[in-house]
């Protein structure tokens, strides 16, 4: 008998390429929170965050097969794929949802409390504090491209609109956010207390 | 920093991190999509750069989804596909019955009675079951319906980067950016031709899907002669992509193009010509 809540990330996601359900019944009790948060905070309505998490697990139960664990951990893959899908719904809306509040950026909690267990709560909120304690090193200019881009699903020619900056500036901006991002996230990993 | 590759030495190293932050365009999405379907090392800076936007991502603060919400994706999921679970023993009504039919002390019409009733409670049951059954079914054909016909387009589109991808891999490609003639439309295209320029692939994006049999057409020019070299169709997404075998190697052509047909009535295609995208065949491509 196999006790899917045991496994792995990547077990479960090669046991869902072999079409067993209960493995995305496993990977969805670990995921659909994270997947639903990003939802709800981008496309801010309930009807359509719960669009975009079902489409997200039926598209990992239908793409499971193409996850290579070389290309990267589980979670990045899942995530990815939850971003592609809410980015895909906010272009085809042609951004009719209403622009995100700059302050919510501040915070990044402007969403209610889940039902979460306070040990997954606390984990969560350390993530939380380190990526806003990261942000917070980038200069302002390549901050904002990084929440415009991500959060509000814009391409880097709609940010060079929206911003009235030429598309080569917006794109060596992306480029540095990223890299100084990653740096700082994982300068901030070798730091960290054991 | 990455290592340049002797057999993949054109790396898309500036935009590896534009991609996984989700923030290029389709066109150039796709194009790194083909180098990383053939390269390790950007495929290792991908991954690092996806796992930071993943932070991003699980940042905000988290709420749970609806209970129902997961019912109703596990019943969205084929039937077909379902593992296998053990079943729970079901008490059913109908071996009772017969129980009680057998009972010699039960007048016959008291058994008829109860028989009527309850072989009309459980009809009604059974009907009203299959009732809700057959409209969850419905529901969930239309949905599947939706989305074979996505997997379908998305199949296609794949089959066309996988031939792509077998032309990047080890040996050297030539490509052809082709943008709009007219500046309503934000099209592009991709032309990637094969070493000995025999064969190419277009790869299309942003264009408006033509009602049949109203289709796109590739063509060649040189000194201004024109080469009719394909056919193309462009799906609902805007993209489209088809393999040409011109007569002679491409690089003895000044610049490809692609037109709608007439029929189509595209208002951002030129009037004279048709053409929709243009894209040179520049010297440097050709020597590269």
């Amino acid at each position: 008998m196999v006790d899917y809540q045991e496994l792995e990330d990547r077990q479960l996601i090669s046991r869902i390429a072999s079409s067993e359900k209960d493995a995305l019944e496993a990977l969805y009790a670990r995921y659909s929170s994270s997947v639903y948060s990003l939802a709800m905070f981008m496309l801010k309505q309930e009807s359509l965050a719960e669009e975009a998490t079902q489409d997200v697990f039926l598209n990992i139960w239908l793409k499971a097969s193409s996850y290579k664990s070389d290309r990267g951990k589980p979670k990045a893959w899942i995530m990815s794929v939850a971003h592609h899908k809410i980015v895909d719904m906010i272009r085809s809306q042609r951004r009719v949802s209403a622009a995100t509040d700059q302050g919510a950026y501040d915070t990044l909690e402007s969403l209610p409390s889940s039902r979460i267990s306070t040990e997954e709560e606390v984990e969560r909120k350390l993530d939380r504090d380190r990526i806003m304690a990261a942000l917070a090193t980038l200069p302002p200019e390549q901050r904002q491209v990084i929440l415009l881009g991500y959060f509000e699903g814009y391409s880097q020619s709609e940010m060079a609109t929206a911003l009235q900056q030429p598309l080569g500036t917006v794109k060596t901006r992306v480029r540095l956010a990223m890299r100084k991002l990653k740096s700082a996230l994982e300068e901030d990993v070798s730091t960290r207390p054991e | 920093m990455l290592a340049p590759d002797p057999n993949n030495p054109v790396h898309p190293y500036e935009q590896l991190s534009a991609y996984a932050l989700n923030v290029l365009s389709d066109v150039e999405a796709t194009v790194v999509e083909v180098h990383l379907a053939a390269c390790v090392e950007c495929q290792e800076a991908v991954a690092e750069y996806q796992a930071t936007a993943a932070m991003l991502g699980q940042s905000v603060d988290h709420i749970s989804p609806p209970p129902a919400l997961e019912a109703l994706i596990m019943a969205t999921i084929p039937r077909a596909e379902v593992s296998e679970r053990p079943r729970d023993t079901v008490v059913r009504a109908r071996p009772r019955l017969s129980a009680r039919l057998t009972r010699p002390l039960v007048p016959v019409a008291a058994v008829l009675i109860v028989a009527m009733a309850l072989y009309n409670l459980v009809g009604y049951f059974l009907l009203s079951s299959q009732l809700d059954h057959l409209q969850k079914e419905t529901a969930m054909l239309a949905r599947m319906e939706s989305m074979t016909a996505q997997v379908s387009d998305m199949t296609d589109w794949l089959t066309h980067l996988r031939v792509a991808t077998e032309w990047l891999g080890p040996s050297a490609h030539h490509d052809v950016i082709m943008r709009p003639l007219h500046p309503s439309i934000n099209a592009a295209g991709m032309l990637l031709v094969a070493e000995d320029g025999r064969r190419a692939m277009l790869m299309v994006n942003g264009l408006p899907e033509l009602e049949h049999p109203s289709s796109y057409h590739v063509w060649l020019a040189r000194n201004g002669e024109m080469q009719w070299a394909g056919q193309l169709r462009v799906d609902a997404l805007g993209r489209g992509a088809v393999t040409i075998h011109p007569p002679e190697p491409v690089f003895g052509y000044d610049t490809v193009r692609l037109s709608a047909d007439p029929s189509a009535n595209m208002s951002s295609q030129d009037e004279k010509t048709g053409m929709v995208l243009v894209g040179q065949i520049l010297a440097k491509n050709i020597s590269r």
